[in-house]
């Protein structure tokens, strides 16, 4: 049932009575049937505080999910990176099987594509192109970060399987910038492979974009209908 | 009201005014006592201030019409207990944020002695060898019956013995003594140092930048505090063991040295904190969603984001 909402000038309830959008300022206005006394709508104050609450919890769900998503494939787009550089140069020098080459790549045929999808959906706001390049750079920012820390600790070596070149001619920070070369070219090329979950992002916002207009809508046709009855 | 010669107070004649009935009421509205719906209950127009009330059938309480219902004494309470539980929280993460400073600290002041210790300890185990040869070869060249004097094997001795200033130099001098890997530990402190100043600079948002400040040497006294523990552990008997002695000599310069940084990295989270939390929103949230977290830009005395 509707919120009780009495007129000042006659005392009659107006809960029952439709609010129309007044055009001057756009306000939800009713009209008095008895006295025809003007007064706008409000929201009880409790409705108002649910409906707020509502909305920032939805901003921080949303918010969440961006922070989350953004930690896995900050961990996993190295990693799937670093992992088909070492199947690579493995399978060149013959240390791994070369008839499963083609699983080195999936993280171009899996981290690459949710990359797309994610950049595309979640930033719509942004410009599409900055926000590859800019996620691109944070994640080679995040790799230089700990090839330098694994050179300072002189173990490149233990602590990534890429520096299988020629260990011998290179010193080691030497070999620290060619892995680390390959490991960003290796995101690279992750990044590119991304470019093929933007159409994915499209029809992700599309679908998203539709069932919040439906549930506006149901939403609205209950209310006209509530107050109706 | 009036008093009568008798003494006894007379009902006041205003009572006998009769209530006008406009209307009634058709939706929701519930009693501000005893919240039962008044639906269905007289409008009535009171004779006093000509206001519009509604009357409780249940508990006879008069309810102005003028206004939104209350929510009753539940509500005060409710807020009380979730400021309550709100302090409990700030405490807790006061504590916990000092502890963390003062952990990574007394990590780093500890793993910087670790060379130090070993190579005491390798020179220990050399002058022991010494001296168990010369015991052995005291008591193999002893006359019989005759007690040798034997040198002795304790540590104490050991240390006592040793002019350490000249020993240092024989190894190398004190930067080659100090375990630098020590410092890998000053990236997670900084990191998460920098974080907790961020959190506090957004759960201090009434606070300007000098109140957070204050707030900050607040937290690094929880820290300093917590690190006397150690430092008397240290300080009190250092000759027992090698460990000790090293800890002794490096441990309370380093774990200074981190309680600086972490508190350093804290306070530029406080300072720098919300404009980091406004720059990520923009980042992160498209401009529908962002208008519930305008307070972040409302409480720097900044235009709120736009929605559009």
């Amino acid at each position: 049932m509707a919120i009780a909402h009495v007129c000042l000038g006659c005392g009659f309830d107006l809960a029952r009575v439709r609010a129309f959008r007044e055009p001057h300022y756009g306000l939800p206005l009713v009209v008095c049937p008895r006295c025809q006394a003007a007064t706008t709508r409000r929201r009880h104050p409790l409705w108002s505080a649910f409906r707020r609450f509502k909305r920032l919890d939805f901003t921080i769900t949303v918010l969440g999910l961006q922070l989350s998503l953004a930690a896995l494939l900050a961990v996993f787009t190295p990693f799937g990176s670093l992992a088909m550089v070492v199947g690579v140069s493995g399978t060149q020098r013959n240390t791994f099987d070369s008839d499963l080459w083609w699983l080195y790549f999936w993280p171009l045929a899996i981290i690459g594509p949710l990359t797309g999808a994610w950049l595309t959906m979640g930033f719509s706001h942004l410009n599409r192109g900055r926000t590859f390049l800019g996620w691109y750079a944070f994640l080679c920012c995040i790799t230089f970060f700990g090839w330098l820390l694994a050179a300072v600790r002189d173990d490149l070596d233990s602590q990534f399987m890429v520096v299988q070149l020629d260990p011998e001619r290179w010193p080691v920070l030497a070999r620290g910038a060619v892995g680390y070369v390959s490991h960003a070219i290796a995101m690279g090329a992750v990044m590119l492979s991304a470019v093929a979950g933007i159409p994915l992002g499209w029809g992700f916002q599309r679908l998203t974009g539709n069932l919040r207009q439906t549930l506006w809508r149901n939403r609205r046709r209950k209310r006209r209908l509530r107050s109706a009855a | 009201m009036t008093e009568t010669p008798s003494g006894s107070r007379a009902a006041p004649a205003t009572t006998a005014v009769a209530h006008h009935r406009v209307s009634s009421l058709t939706g929701d509205r519930l009693c501000i006592r005893c919240a039962y719906n008044l639906v269905g209950q007289p409008i009535l127009r009171e004779p006093h201030y000509d206001m519009l009330i509604v009357r409780c059938p249940e508990c006879a309480t008069v309810a102005s019409v003028q206004e939104y219902p209350l929510l009753g004494p539940w509500a005060g309470r409710w807020a009380a207990v979730a400021a309550g539980l709100w302090l409990l929280f700030l405490m807790a993460f006061w504590i916990g944020t000092g502890a963390m400073i003062f952990g990574f600290s007394v990590g780093v002041g500890e793993w910087s002695a670790d060379k130090l210790s070993q190579v005491f300890y390798h020179d220990y185990a050399a002058w022991e060898q010494t001296q168990r040869a010369t015991v052995a070869l005291n008591t193999a060249t002893r006359p019989v019956g005759v007690l040798a004097a034997q040198p002795s094997t304790a540590y104490q001795v050991w240390w006592e013995g040793l002019d350490l200033q000249p020993f240092i130099n024989s190894k190398g001098g004190w930067l080659t003594l100090i375990d630098w890997e020590a410092l890998l530990l000053w990236i997670p402190l900084g990191l998460l140092s920098f974080v907790c100043g961020c959190v506090w600079a957004v759960m201090l948002l009434a606070n300007k930048t000098r109140a957070r400040l204050l707030w900050g040497v607040c937290i690094m006294a929880v820290a300093v505090a917590f690190s006397i523990i150690p430092l008397v552990d240290w300080l009190a008997d250092g000759s027992n063991s090698y460990g000790n002695i090293s800890r002794q000599i490096l441990g309370p310069i380093f774990m200074g040295l981190s309680l600086a940084f972490g508190g350093m990295c804290l306070l530029i989270g406080l300072v720098v904190g919300r404009t980091a939390i406004r720059w990520l929103l923009v980042l992160l949230l498209p401009p529908r969603l962002r208008s519930p977290l305008a307070m972040f830009w409302l409480a720097d005395g900044l235009q709120p984001p736009s929605t559009t």
